[in-house]
């Protein structure tokens, strides 16, 4: 299948500027460093890491919110950059997004009716009774009343809030929506009525979703493939079931063996990750995950790995292939 | 009928009890403009009608005051609180013209600034530094001196020395609202500038900017006063707060409430617009908002 | 049996807002044995995090208010304290942990002035000791070349070191209690199993008790031996871990359970608690979970369940409890 979405060495760096009247730019934060992957039609991607590592820019960049340092996004096989007016136009409606944190992501002083429509308002010239049988259904897909549409964001809970956000990206009816931790900030029980949610849409519109999540437990639910970012680029990628049960880096291995349990019985002692994430402006040579990894040998502190593919689309960034390392190998 | 009566009663009561509504500011504030509409209407005397034989007269408490001439009268035997009741009439003018100059170059020129940032920004905001910088009233007398005094220049002066304050208030919200995620989501969604600034910026800055409108009422009427003192505001025979007390000055050991008495009238309006715009502060913060 | 060291009684903790009281904790009962960690799950609104402030008695004042109950420690109810009273036990014998490490600490000192600030105030240590205790005790939360890292501001130090810093400083004055409110939620998942693994060792040297507050079922599941469960103020379930896990008896636990995202394995379907969650201001009479709950019953929606015991530990309000194991998908 043709991917509706690719990413092809994208690199986003940010200066750092030091000195008050002459500006010098001191060094740069490696934010996102040489990422491609693709999403096709009606699937899920989820980008998984930890905070700093790059994941939620890379989501800003397929926005738009953010110019490329170098790279290119390609939306059906158009590059971002090369679009024309229409083209935009049509991108604009067909990449949507919703956010962490519900709060922030509705303006305060605009009631639900507006959010919702603003997408529709801009890029479209439908007729006012148009716009709201738009809203009506949107508000029936996502599970909201009706009357919604005359109230302010602060009336409602956090899962409602979420549940507008998403009525504001499927009324333009978008091919992919990017879900920038759009679950992490809810409560247990609400979480779980946004996934399934998400995923109902998912098969009635054919969405295609790219699932910005830290949360490895929502990750498994719903993805179809997984990246695994580590400072700035992707070190392992696949098929969702094949990162957890065959999974190649080190890094992966860390971070699954890290979630937490959900049974006592499934406790392992003393699986531990040592250290902390180094700093984007000071990337490791070589490895970036060289300085954590309890296998890092001489090339790893030299040469930066590449990705190699090891099984059916499972591309992982080691030089250590020879095996895949075991559940709780970092015991200490 | 009656229920709705009953329950703007109950919303008032409300608001006087649990959240400490200022009465007092307001009852000030209301009669202020009540005056600046109706002076000539309530009045007791015409405020130039000159009366030789009541030179001088002092307030009613005192010995050889009368009734009729409440707040005593001045050297030409003028009314004083007719006087006062007339010249509330341009302070508030004057007040409410500047006001809105300033706060709308304010607004303006500190959502542009905040929002696009860069140098942009630099250029506007040291622009607005300068401002702030320079001595207001210095600056007031000079534009005076250089267009003439009129009441249309009075408030292009306090205009233009305010908005920097606006400005600068303004853009520090701004600068924060900008990384908001309804502002990159409206970004997403493909809104102009045009439209984030007026649409999803500008609605969440109202309170700050009512706010900020009410706690300048005060220091427009002392500043407009204090040009009038030094002989730059308003011209014409009709009476200002702030000349009042100027030319009342040297009668100040003689008849002391020729300059008092205008001076205290200032120094009330002042002090209830500052009152009512702590309240308003207190009222919009957005922190015991979002907790419903 | 042995007394246990913490036996919370009927605490009722209210807030009085604009719109009302708040109940926010509502007749909560529970003990804390010695040596045991405590948790106390429960979603935003649910009153864990008021719990615990107010066995500190750090509640806000004059809004919020411990109305009654009894917090004893030791046997000694510590509501009965002067606030002087209760500052020695605060830092003394409780110490606490918080969410946020970057405004647990006072950026303007170093985090050894403020690791030997609490040591000066609660032992008898002086000069060159209180310094060597602040380096042992860095040592002891695993921070890295101790010594230097004394002179060090809060704000050169990542978020797993500051909390490791407020770990220190807690534990300083050898505790008998540590209470720790969310102390992983900003935490990144290796720095947080980092951080439990450092709680759990050090309970295991000091034989200390810990109340951990968190909702995330699964750090409980990793380091609590009992828990409780809390919904709008109130405490619906208490069991041993296991029993939490596998016997779980109320609708409220069960849903929790069954809405895990589990990482372990790939689920088909989640099934999802329905409804909102509740509204403090505005809670239905009887059963706070009534209206959510798929089992609920006439009585459910009339009065508030009383206390049923199913097992060594195991109590729960419901009143339509399961008495036999509920097989969790």
């Amino acid at each position: 299948m043709k991917p509706i979405l690719d990413v092809q060495k994208v690199k986003k760096y940010f200066p750092v500027e030091r000195g008050a009247i002459f500006r010098k730019v001191a060094g740069q934060i490696k934010a996102v460093d040489n990422i491609s992957f693709s999403i096709v039609p009606g699937e899920t991607l989820a980008l998984v890491g930890e905070s700093g590592c790059g994941k939620s820019t890379v989501g800003r960049l397929i926005l738009n919110l953010l110019p490329v340092t170098g790279g290119t996004i390609f939306f059906s096989g158009i590059p971002l950059e090369e679009m024309d007016r229409s083209q935009r136009k049509i991108y604009r409606s067909a990449v949507q997004a919703v956010f962490q944190d519900p709060m922030s992501s509705l303006s305060p002083r605009m009631r639900i009716r507006e959010i919702i429509a603003e997408g529709l308002v801009i890029n479209q010239s439908l007729s006012r009774n148009e716009i709201d049988s738009k809203i009506q259904q949107v508000l029936d897909q996502v599970g909201l009343p009706q009357d919604a549409i005359k109230h302010y964001p602060h009336e409602f809970s956090g899962g409602q809030r979420q549940r507008i956000a998403i009525a504001r990206a499927l009324i333009v009816d978008p091919k992919l929506i990017i879900l920038d931790e759009a679950v992490s900030a809810l409560d247990v029980s609400i979480q779980a009525q946004i996934v399934n949610l998400l995923r109902d849409l998912q098969r009635e519109f054919h969405l295609s979703y790219l699932f910005i999540a830290h949360s490895l437990g929502t990750v498994r639910y719903i993805s179809d493939r997984i990246g695994v970012m580590y400072l700035g680029s992707l070190v392992e990628i696949g098929p969702a079931e094949e990162i957890f049960t065959n999974l190649h880096h080190p890094y992966t291995r860390a971070l699954i063996d890290a979630a937490m349990p959900s049974h006592p019985d499934f406790v392992r002692e003393d699986v531990v990750l040592a250290g902390e994430v180094p700093s984007a402006l000071n990337v490791p040579e070589g490895c970036r995950f060289n300085t954590r990894c309890p296998f890092a040998k001489d090339v790893c502190r030299q040469v930066e790995p590449e990705m190699f593919e090891i099984g059916p689309g499972h591309f992982t960034a080691c030089h250590m292939l020879d095996g895949a390392p075991e559940a709780g190998f970092f015991l200490n | 009928m009656l229920t709705s009566f009953l329950n703007a009663g109950k919303w008032l009561w409300h608001l006087y009890v649990k959240r400490r509504f200022p009465l007092f500011a307001v009852s000030t504030i209301v009669s202020f403009f009540a005056l600046a509409l109706f002076g000539e209407n309530l009045s007791p005397f015409p405020p130039n009608q000159v009366d030789l034989g009541a030179r001088f007269s002092p307030p009613f408490w005192q010995e050889g005051g009368s009734i009729a001439h409440f707040l005593g009268t001045d050297g030409l035997g003028r009314d004083i609180l007719s006087r006062i009741m007339i010249g509330a009439r341009n302070s508030c003018i004057v007040a409410i013209f500047s006001l809105f100059l300033g706060g709308f170059l304010g607004t303006v020129i500190g959502i542009v600034s905040g929002y696009f940032g860069g140098i942009v920004d630099g250029i506007l905001m040291r622009m607005g530094d300068a401002t702030i910088a320079f001595p207001i009233i210095l600056l007031a007398i000079l534009l005076s001196i250089i267009l003439g005094p009129s009441l249309l220049n009075v408030v292009a002066a306090l205009g233009l020395v305010l908005w920097a304050r606006y400005a600068r208030v303004i853009r520090g919200e701004v600068l924060s609202l900008k990384e908001r995620d309804f502002v990159a989501l409206a970004r997403v969604a493909g809104a102009s500038d045009l439209r984030i600034m007026v649409k999803h910026i500008l609605p969440n800055i109202y309170n700050t900017l009512l706010v900020l409108l009410t706690l300048q009422v005060g220091w427009v009427i002392i500043v407009e006063a204090a040009l009038s003192f030094m002989g730059a505001g308003l011209p014409g025979p009709d009476p200002v707060w702030g000349s009042m007390v100027a030319k009342g000055r040297q009668y100040v050991t003689s008849a002391w409430w020729v300059p008092f008495m205008p001076g205290m009238a200032i120094a009330i309006v002042c002090l209830s617009f500052n009152m009512l715009g702590d309240w308003l502060r207190e009222v919009l913060d957005p922190r015991m908002r979002q907790v419903e | 049996m042995t007394q246990p060291l913490l036996k919370v009684t009927d605490l009722k903790t209210q807030f009085r807002t604009k719109w009302g009281l708040v109940k926010a904790v509502d007749g909560v009962s529970f003990h804390v044995k010695h040596g045991e960690t405590f948790g106390i799950v429960g979603e935003s609104g649910s009153g864990k995090s008021v719990t615990s402030l107010s066995i500190m008695r750090l509640i806000p004042q004059p809004a919020g208010r411990i109305v009654s109950g009894a917090i004893e420690l030791d046997g000694l109810n510590l509501l009965e304290l002067s606030e002087k009273e209760m500052r020695d036990y605060r830092g003394g014998k409780i110490g606490m942990i918080l969410q946020d490490p970057l405004s647990s600490l006072n950026p303007l000192f170093t985090i050894g002035s403020q690791i030997i600030e609490g040591l000066r105030i609660h032992t008898s240590l002086k000069g060159r000791s209180l310094k060597e205790r602040a380096i042992d005790l860095l040592r002891r939360v695993h921070i890295p070349s101790p010594a230097m890292r004394m002179k060090d501001w809060p704000h050169l130090l990542s978020g797993g070191m500051r909390q490791r810093v407020v770990g220190a400083i807690s534990i300083s004055c050898e505790p008998e209690l540590l209470i720790a409110d969310e102390p992983t939620t900003a935490l990144d998942a290796t720095i947080q199993l980092q951080y439990l693994n450092l709680l759990k060792r050090i309970q295991k040297e000091t034989r200390l008790s810990i109340i951990f507050v968190t909702h995330d079922l699964g750090a409980v599941a990793y380091l609590c031996h009992r828990a409780a469960v809390m919904y709008a103020g109130r405490i619906v379930e208490t069991a041993t871990v296991k029993d939490l896990f596998d016997k779980p008896a109320h609708p409220y636990t069960i849903g929790l359970l069954n809405s895990m995202q589990k990482v372990e394995k790939k689920a088909d379907h989640i099934e999802s608690i329905k409804g909102q969650p509740p509204n403090l201001k505005n809670l239905p009479i009887g059963c706070s979970f009534a209206p959510r709950c798929d089992q609920v019953k006439d009585i459910c929606k009339e009065k508030y369940p009383e206390e049923t015991e199913l097992g060594a530990d195991h109590l729960v309000r419901c009143w339509v409890v399961k008495k036999e194991a509920v097989k969790i998908k």
